[in-house]
């Protein structure tokens, strides 16, 4: 009786693992009909097995986040920015390798910059494919009213306000009162072609921005 | 015929545990790797997990929990972290066996959870480690409580699970390797040598001053790059060959040894090596252990054969 009970479990265990790695070398392949019709039953299972790219596609820019803000009652509205991910890195490359606050900072504002890009340029992947007219800051509040309910943009956009707090407080600025717009930019990495072409010349395109808020409401 | 070649292959796997050094040894491997985690993390847990964590939390399984899920671990963050590490230590002495593998599997998913903005394929890979390692008999070695092994029916399973969880995580780091490469196969920046210019000249993974030295070196790039290609594309069918295996295993590790320095990406580098030794026999380990301490306590073992 024993002996069957065992013998039952062992070829079961081996059928579910060879199920296993069936499904997941099926998802870990490119895009196909089969792997969409996993996926559609399966869909966590991708984001637990089988989901490794390891930078592919590797930036071509890096991101700028700006943080502008502003006396809500003072006239005139002068206004400061601080640009927050070129410290940050600077931070992470000065105490390597002893960063881990710095490289915690790091992913939690950039991967929070990375998903805000995402959801509102869903189709974009390279600073290329970013034409001019949708740095316009008029396209850029249309892509924003289109997903400003979306659940996940109010989670990045109340993160990079927190982080935005922090900032503030580390600079010893007080934050009642103040309003700030977020911005992002990508500034392109200078191209593998023009590696050492002296003419050429670093650009930052606008690729996100809000209004004005209270940090504090 | 076919149902006999199936029942051999069973067979084999019941009769021992082919890997239960490395299994053992991962173990407290990974313990270690986690508690050196909750180490250089501490000064940033409030940021991490606490009531004034910087991320706002997704939707998930854990936050549909009564009573939030989230926020109640982020209001008694401490205390959860503090049986975080009772756990690791559990298991790296090796208490509680299967329930602690599971327990230690559940808080490392709620605290990936809880923060997946920080997440990088080396924690990505760890958390399917510890889900592997949950079949896992890995307590023939380093544990606290030694115990008796009868070798009934019991004995017959743990070693076809603790097979099967073994090959799995090896599986598991060659599945790695190859899906990256093939997507990297089908881009245009990796198909052209340009890729490693970029990845390098990244200011967020700018790991030395020399980056920016290397990457103007075109050689340099082109090298690079189609060596990151051609050794993730072939690692998971050469590792098989006896014959390329260590060399492989030593190229792979220098692969690492180069992110882990040019790219400042540290905890990822260590777990995928961890796994490496998973692809040597369980004697050669054994050996090579043997042979550490006879170099490292010479008269302890000489008084030992003589008594």
């Amino acid at each position: 009786m024993k002996n069957s009970f065992v013998r039952i479990v062992s070829y079961l265990a081996t059928l579910i693992f060879l199920l296993h790695w069936a499904v997941a070398f099926i998802l870990a392949m490119p895009v196909n009909d089969v792997k969409q019709t996993v996926t559609g039953y399966l869909p966590r299972y991708q984001t637990m097995f089988s989901s490794w790219s390891f930078f592919t596609p590797p930036l071509t820019y890096h991101n700028r986040l700006y943080f502008i803000f502003r006396d809500s009652k003072i006239s005139g509205n002068k206004q400061d920015t601080i640009e927050v991910l070129a410290n940050i890195s600077l931070q992470k490359q000065i105490r390597a390798p002893f960063n881990q606050r710095e490289n915690i900072i790091d992913h939690l504002v950039n991967n929070s910059v990375a998903g805000l890009k995402k959801i509102v340029w869903p189709y974009k992947t390279t600073i290329d494919s970013l034409s001019i007219n949708k740095s316009d800051s008029l396209t850029i509040a249309r892509a924003i009213s289109n997903v400003e309910n979306n659940v996940n943009y109010k989670r990045y956009l109340a993160t990079l306000t927190n982080y935005c707090k922090t900032v503030l407080q580390e600079k010893h600025i007080d934050t009642i009162g103040k309003e700030v717009k977020i911005v992002i930019k990508e500034e392109a990495i200078r191209p593998f072609s023009q590696i050492v072409d002296a003419s050429y010349l670093q650009k930052e395109i606008l690729v996100f921005e809000t209004t004005y808020k209270l940090i504090n409401p | 015929m076919m149902q006999q070649q199936v029942k051999q292959y069973v067979d084999r796997l019941q009769l021992k545990n082919y890997k239960s050094f490395y299994l053992a040894f991962l173990r407290v491997a990974l313990g270690i790797w986690l508690l050196k985690e909750v180490c250089i993390n501490w000064s940033s847990m409030e940021i991490l997990y606490g009531n004034s964590a910087l991320v706002v939390p997704g939707k998930n399984l854990i936050s549909r929990l009564p009573g939030g899920g989230f926020l109640v671990v982020k209001s008694h963050y401490l205390w959860f972290i503090l049986s975080y590490v009772v756990i690791i230590f559990m298991s790296i002495l090796g208490i509680g066996k299967w329930f602690t593998a599971t327990v230690l599997f559940g808080m490392f998913a709620v605290l990936q959870k809880m923060n997946m903005t920080m997440l990088n394929g080396g924690d990505k890979m760890a958390m399917a480690l510890f889900f592997y390692l949950i079949f896992a008999d890995s307590y023939q070695y380093f544990t606290l409580f030694k115990q008796k092994r009868n070798k009934n029916d019991n004995y017959k399973l743990q070693n076809l699970f603790s097979n099967l969880a073994a090959f799995s995580i090896m599986l598991q780091l060659c599945l790695a390797y190859f899906q990256s490469g093939v997507l990297k196969a089908g881009n245009f920046f990796w198909l052209h040598g340009e890729a490693t210019y970029y990845a390098l000249s990244m200011e967020r993974f700018v790991g030395t001053a020399f980056n920016k030295y290397i990457v103007k070196y075109k050689w340099i790039d082109y090298v690079s790059n189609y060596a990151t290609l051609s050794f993730e594309l072939l690692f998971p069918f050469l590792i098989w060959i006896k014959k390329i295996r260590k060399p492989l295993l030593i190229i792979g590790l220098l692969f690492h040894l180069c992110i882990y320095i040019f790219l400042m990406i540290y905890g990822f580098q260590i777990v995928f090596i961890l796994i490496y030794g998973l692809f040597l026999p369980n004697q050669q380990l054994l050996d090579f252990v043997q042979k550490c301490k006879t170099f490292l306590l010479p008269k302890k073992i000489k008084v030992a054969n003589k008594s």
